[in-house]
């Protein structure tokens, strides 16, 4: 395997949709390859960051007065 | 089981809103950034959910479909705004490069840092990671929620976080 192909199948690697042999292969050259294998470890430390700070926030209060707009609307409210 | 009571609905909606506000918040957010419009979108979605409330049985499927309300509302907007560049109801709240008005409530550096960050997305690869990896929604609900094949979901996916890599690494080095 290719630095090539291991960045075409990154993404698949990491969801886990490889084949056996494939993410063998992929492993083992992540092994011998330090530019590829930091690769991989950036754009998991990229996932993990945007997992835990990249969500806009709407906020306790205005998602209760959210709500009770919404309320208003209900079927038998009127 | 039907929804009787006027009791039950407000129950069952109050969960769907509650689980699923701030997802929906955030994809709209991260397309329109304008909070008021982000805001509308919101109850656009939920408004929607209401008239099919009975319907509404598969938490797992919940809220891809409401995802896909709001990312469609959030797409119709944002070509109004292309086809009426003036018309200032439409426009976002803040220049290309700065944080988003729902991100005032985020108090975090780290959460600004990422935040900008994002905002250099090209559009489609910026809500692609929104959705996978910020609201992990899985890689056949995002094409889905897209409306484009597999494929194409993870080719922006696979871009973003690139792009996001990249954009983190300039950051984390003018900052030294």
């Amino acid at each position: 395997m290719e630095c090539e192909d291991l960045a075409e199948m990154l993404t698949d690697l990491l969801e886990g949709d490889v084949e056996a042999d494939e993410e063998e292969a992929a492993l083992a050259h992540l092994a011998a390859c330090e530019r590829c294998e930091r690769v991989l470890a950036g754009t998991r430390d990229v996932i993990d960051l945007a997992r835990e700070h990249g969500r806009a926030e709407i906020g306790t209060e205005d998602r209760e007065r959210m709500f009770r707009e919404l309320q208003a609307s209900f079927p038998d409210s009127q | 089981m039907e929804v009787r009571s006027q009791e039950q609905v407000v129950l069952r909606f109050g969960d769907l809103f509650n689980t699923n506000v701030d997802a929906v918040f955030n994809v709209a957010q991260r397309l329109v950034w304008n909070r008021a419009d982000a805001e509308d979108i919101v109850q656009t979605t939920f408004l929607k959910a209401l008239t099919r409330i009975d319907q509404l049985r598969d938490s797992e499927r919940v809220r891809p479909w409401l995802l896909q309300i709001a990312y469609r509302d959030a797409i119709a907007l944002l070509r109004r705004r292309r086809d009426h560049p003036t018309d200032p109801s439409l426009l976002p709240e803040h220049a290309a490069s700065q944080p988003g008005p729902g991100d005032v409530a985020v108090a975090s550096e780290m959460a600004r840092i990422v935040t900008e960050a994002l905002n250099q997305l090209e559009e489609s690869e910026r809500i692609a990671v929104t959705l996978r990896d910020v609201e992990d929604i899985p890689m056949r609900d995002v094409a889905s929620i897209m409306g484009v094949g597999l494929s194409a979901a993870k080719m922006r996916v696979h871009r973003g976080r690139a792009s996001l890599r990249i954009a983190l690494q300039e950051d984390a080095r003018s900052g030294m």
